[in-house]
């Protein structure tokens, strides 16, 4: 059994990265934009604990303010494809027949482009942007979350509680979302988490090639794009970004493992 | 196994149709199409000029229609010209998919090289140090932004050392190079870019395997070969890791059409003209054959990728019987 205290740390974390996405644009928008260009590219120091980019601006800051935008599209895409990956998985094993097959079959054709290319194909339609970056990733992530649902409700819907529910004229909406769902939601809740830490990678990825949160708003995608130019002359300007994007990612994956791990147990023991 | 390998195929085919009408559709669809991409760098091309691009590009005519047009090429295989430059498209995919192939074939099998034995150790010795280092070390390559990775062995081995080129393919004066300096240099040219694309293939193919030799040393065969008495690394490597390879021929069979796509992004930091590169450039520029072209390669890959990874599972177990 891996220690507990990875687990809080992970935990406590991400709580202080929340916060600091909360609180961050309240306390340090006017840092993160103010140019000083008596202090271009400065080294780590008492004054910019990060350091200073190619304007002057002040890294910790900026990396604070993007903080928001990072989670933000990492949460909200993960909502979304949680969403209608459990609508669509749901409705597939509760129904079978030829809804199954047809929801299945999209699943299906959906899972044969590489994702990246999906999004970029709705990115080059859309045009680059935070709610186009969240809608495409959430649109293009739900199948295995649906093929998940599925899988559950089709042996769920068989168990004696289901049928209970069915001889008590249950109407199908009850027995799907007040019956069967709520009993999945072991598994979707490990997928989420997890999906949350693919989604932030993504969104750096693609504001990476330009494509995802624009300048001036800061996102850790786009902050390390700043910080490629000067690679050879600051390197905190990739460093720390990059820090900010592994630390959070990493806690979200620790705390998903924890929980499909505890999940294991339990069903073990049932 | 004639019938299945018939049925799979029929089954495939309405899905191909499903996934060329919806791409095309989306493409087509899209607000900014190739005549609009070439007048914004034109901005004097007069309202005839656009006319008689649409017409030869023929998008001038209803989407069904250039649908069908299209289909009817491509199942002759001819997917077109390309609308940038009018090279055919089987000839720009034909030269990014080498590239593509090499640094991602190379990396597989340096990811299978590494990754088999390292989650097997990890399996055999559970629950001691060893194994929750090499936990650590997967859930590490989980979480690092692959293009973080990039930079940062960029900037070491190729800015600070000097070791190591950092863009491309080739030096600038390949051309002239002798054959034998020309593989060297190619190869030099490799070193980072499959490195950081193997890094990223390491932790799933590390901790599927890991996974994998567990389940397996809990069965009872397992016990039953302890039982006979047969020495440990008999018991690990002929009956527990053999079937524990298993699902690992599914994960190489379905990590197939990956191959081929590429990663964009590290493509794009590497300067590796390969196929990633090539959609990125050709969605941007609204290259409508290109996109198609390639988008159908993926999809083909991908459903061939699924029914050889049946086929292969099916091939090295024998209780599996394909109906």
């Amino acid at each position: 059994m891996k220690p507990r205290w990875t687990f809080w740390a992970a935990a406590g974390w991400l709580a202080f990265v929340a916060l600091a996405a909360c609180a961050g644009p309240v306390l340090f928008s006017g840092a993160a934009s103010a140019m000083d260009f008596a202090r271009v590219l400065a080294p780590p120091s008492a004054t910019h604990p990060l350091g200073t980019d190619s304007l002057g601006r002040d890294l910790l800051a900026r990396i604070v303010c993007g903080a928001g935008a990072s989670i933000g599209v990492g949460v909200v895409s993960v909502a979304i494809s949680m969403g209608v990956g459990v609508l669509v998985g749901a409705a597939s094993g509760y129904f079978g027949g030829w809804r199954d097959r047809v929801l299945m079959g999209l699943a299906d054709v959906l899972l044969c482009f590489p994702v990246l290319f999906l999004i970029l194909a709705v990115i080059a339609v859309l045009g680059p942007g935070v709610w186009h970056v969240i809608v495409v990733i959430g649109l293009t992530s739900w199948m295995g979350t649906a093929r998940l649902v599925r899988a559950e409700i089709f042996s769920l819907k068989e168990r004696e509680f289901a049928l209970a529910a069915r001889a008590l004229g249950a109407g199908h909406t009850r027995i799907l979302f007040g019956h069967l769902v709520p009993n999945a939601s072991g598994p979707v809740l490990v997928n989420a988490v997890l999906g949350v830490s693919v989604a932030i990678l993504l969104e750096a990825g693609l504001s990476f090639l330009g494509l995802g949160v624009q300048p001036p708003t800061p996102s850790w995608g786009n902050l390390l794009t700043d910080g490629k130019a000067t690679l050879g002359a600051a390197w905190w300007l990739v460093f720390f970004p990059g820090v900010a994007i592994f630390s959070t990612v990493l806690a979200a994956n620790v705390i998903g493992d924890r929980l499909r791990d505890s999940l294991a147990g339990e069903r073990h023991i049932g | 196994m004639g019938r299945y390998l018939a049925r799979r195929i029929a089954g495939a085919v309405p899905l191909l149709f499903g996934i060329t009408f919806l791409s095309f559709a989306v493409i087509h669809l899209a607000p900014g199409g190739p005549v609009e991409a070439k007048a914004g760098l034109n901005p004097k091309m007069t309202a005839q000029a656009r006319e008689k691009l649409a017409t030869l590009y023929g998008l001038d005519k209803p989407l069904v229609e250039r649908y069908r047009a299209w289909l009817g090429r491509a199942v002759r295989l001819d997917f077109g010209e390309s609308f940038a430059d009018g090279e055919k498209v089987s000839v720009k995919i034909g030269r990014a998919v080498p590239v593509t192939l090499l640094v991602s074939g190379l990396s597989l099998v340096l990811v299978l090289l590494v990754g088999i034995p390292l989650g097997v150790y990890s399996a055999v010795r559970a629950g001691t140090r060893a194994d929750s280092l090499v936990s650590g070390i997967v859930l590490f390559g989980f979480s690092a932004p692959t293009f973080w990775i990039a930079l940062g062995l960029m900037s070491f081995f190729g800015v600070t050392l000097q070791w190591l080129p950092v863009t491309g393919l080739h030096s600038l004066f390949h051309e002239e190079m002798a054959p034998l300096e020309r593989a060297v240099d190619l190869a030099w040219h490799l070193v980072l870019p499959v490195a950081v694309s193997a890094f990223a293939g390491l932790a799933a193919v590390t901790r599927f395997m890991r996974g994998s030799m567990l389940e397996a040393l809990s069965q009872n065969y397992v016990r039953a070969a302890r039982a006979k008495g047969l020495s440990e690394p008999r018991v690990l490597y002929r009956h527990a890791l053999r079937n524990a390879l298993l699902p690992v021929v599914t994960l190489v069979g379905l990590s197939v059409p990956g191959l081929l796509g590429g990663s964009v992004i590290f493509e794009s930091i590497f300067s590796i003209p390969g196929m990633g590169s090539l959609f990125y450039a050709s969605v941007f520029s609204r290259d409508y054959p290109v996109i198609m072209g390639i988008l159908v390669l993926g999809a083909v890959l991908t459903l061939v990728g699924n029914l050889l990874a049946d086929l292969a599972y099916a091939a090295v177990d024998p209780r599996i019987r394909l109906e």
